[in-house]
């Protein structure tokens, strides 16, 4: 017995042995750093940061937030962006922004009780039958927006970031958000780029009359955030959840656009895949306004990773992927 | 979804509120060994989440004194180091009991990159109605804290209480239904809201 209390101090002890992440300071973000990053004033939200490697240490760097979908984390963020899952591969989204000289910052969500690691964002939603977007977060009306503020000022003052470029992407919840943000946050985002999720903030009665630059991303087979809008929810409870349809008309009055658009077929690069590309473009635009569809892809990222099986999330579409995301990033700037 | 967030709640740090004792003390230089398992689920009401849970432990008691033993339970993630005294009494016996305990988890799944660690206090009121059965309940304190790598920290306090059965047989072997019902009385830690468990302990004393 005398071994085994020896063994349980042993593992008791050893746990006290938490290093915290630290607070990225002035001068802790250089070129290349891969860092996560404490999150002061906010409870087990930390951020990873991606520098890019050619960054000069002196020159406003603009900034592509990734927003994890619900029930996901930052540790998983990235992953979902890469082609099937391999976090090493230069097609994934950190490595293609650093790349292209954005500073990438991955953030957590809130954390579910027990389950700590289920995270999400409250993007809206929750009233009159609409699907309160999502889960603990929102249910529990966590203010993700000032979070967001808090976050960048955080990495304001560790980096010099360009705030004229500030982008938002993410997944499901973590597009939700990225709308969200456009319409609430303080800083206006240069554009957004949002996947898989719509605008349930705006479209179910929260105030949003700022124009912003979007590209909407979204497959007609997407059995998690219907393309129709719906109460399907692959990965957990539904409620009803907007259409990509109702999004995309509230951003193209608010953007200043006509009603009409032109629609663009994306040349099918992978005919294996079972799914084809269409690229709208509204006219007359103050803020740009677009949307990939993506016929017969579901609940994914495009030319990503697929995260559960088809029978669960549907198809990866493979015509479109991070290059034109961060295309439409690159060519906006926030007045 | 089920089986998935019992694995995780599991590995999510959240210790077992469950005590499998009855204050009947372990005799001096014997050690019994409880391999328990239970069902749960909490209930965070602020976050309107009801999480189900399972736990598997393992546990080895060893009386120290005539009236007095200590506890080593292993856990996945973590570990729990506790100490009971029984303080006599006629139809009904009486023992106190405290236990500290720690876990680190990791990001993945349902955990996140934290230290959890608790102090349960628990008073024990057994009555034994044969050599083979006795009905033991009592209160149960239970504060836990969660401290993320991230940063912040976490509190709670749990109210509760739990009632149980032992029955012995063959001799050296005893099994150890119970029921524990957790209120959290402040704080958020494991949740905001409510806690159930309900397990079973097989056991054999050498």
């Amino acid at each position: 017995m005398r071994t085994g209390a020896w063994v349980a101090f042993a593992i008791v002890a050893a746990s006290g042995c938490l290093d915290g992440d630290e607070r990225c300071r002035p001068g802790a973000l250089t070129a290349g750093a891969d860092r996560a990053c404490a999150m002061p004033g906010w409870l087990d939200r930390g951020y990873d940061v991606h520098v890019p490697d050619g960054w000069d240490g002196t020159s406003s760097l603009p900034v592509v937030m990734l927003f994890h979908g619900g029930g996901g984390n930052r540790a998983g963020a990235d992953r979902t962006t890469c082609p099937v899952g391999a976090v090493d591969s230069p097609a994934c989204l950190a490595a293609r922004a650093t790349a292209r000289g954005f500073v990438v910052v991955v953030p957590d969500g809130t954390g579910g009780r027990p389950l700590r690691g289920v995270r999400t964002w409250n993007a809206g939603g929750g009233q009159d039958g609409w699907d309160c977007t999502s889960g603990a977060a929102c249910r529990s009306g966590v203010d993700d927006v000032a979070y967001v503020g808090d976050l960048l000022t955080e990495l304001g003052a560790a980096l010099p970031i360009d705030a004229r470029r500030l982008y938002a992407t993410g997944i499901s919840n973590g597009g939700a958000i990225s709308h969200r943000l456009a319409c609430e946050l303080p800083t206006p985002l240069a554009a957004i780029a949002p996947v898989a999720g719509a605008n349930q903030f705006a479209d179910t009665g929260g105030a949003c009359a700022r124009a912003t630059p979007v590209l909407q991303i979204h497959g007609t087979e997407d059995p998690c955030w219907e393309y129709a809008g719906g109460t399907q929810a692959c990965l957990g409870e539904g409620g009803r959840k907007t259409s990509v349809a109702a999004t995309l008309e509230g951003w193209r009055i608010r953007n200043g656009c006509a009603p009409t658009y032109v629609d663009t077929p994306v040349p099918d690069v992978d005919t294996t895949d079972g799914v084809t590309v269409t690229h709208r473009v509204w006219d007359g635009c103050a803020a740009a306004t677009e949307l990939y569809r993506q016929d017969g892809a579901g609940h994914t990222w495009p030319s990503g990773w697929p995260y559960f099986g088809e029978d669960r999330i549907g198809r990866v579409g493979r015509d479109i992927g991070n290059d034109q995301l961060l295309d439409f990033f690159a060519s906006h700037v926030a007045p | 979804m089920w089986r998935r967030s019992a694995i995780a709640v599991a590995l999510a740090g959240c210790g077992s509120l469950s005590t499998y004792r009855t204050a009947e003390p372990i005799a001096r230089g014997h050690t019994r060994y409880d391999l328990a398992v239970d069902v749960g689920a909490y209930r965070d009401r602020a976050q309107d989440t009801r999480t189900p849970g399972a736990h598997v432990e393992l546990a080895a008691r060893h009386g120290v004194t005539a009236t007095t033993d200590v506890t080593l339970k292993l856990y996945v993630p973590g570990a729990e180091l506790g100490v009971q005294h029984a303080l006599g009494g006629g139809r009904w016996r009486w023992a106190i009991a405290a236990a500290l305990g720690g876990a680190r988890t990791t990001a993945s799944g349902g955990s996140t990159d934290a230290l959890y660690g608790h102090l349960r206090l628990t008073a024990l009121a057994t009555r034994r109605t044969s050599s083979r059965w006795a009905f033991t309940v009592g209160p149960i304190v239970t504060g836990g804290v969660f401290v993320p790598r991230a940063g912040g920290h976490a509190e709670g306090l749990l109210l509760g209480g739990f009632a149980n059965a032992a029955r012995r047989f063959g001799g050296c072997w005893q099994v150890v239904p119970e029921l524990s019902l957790h209120v959290t009385a402040a704080g958020e830690v494991p949740v905001r809201g409510t806690v159930a468990q309900l397990g079973v302990a097989l056991g054999r004393s050498w």
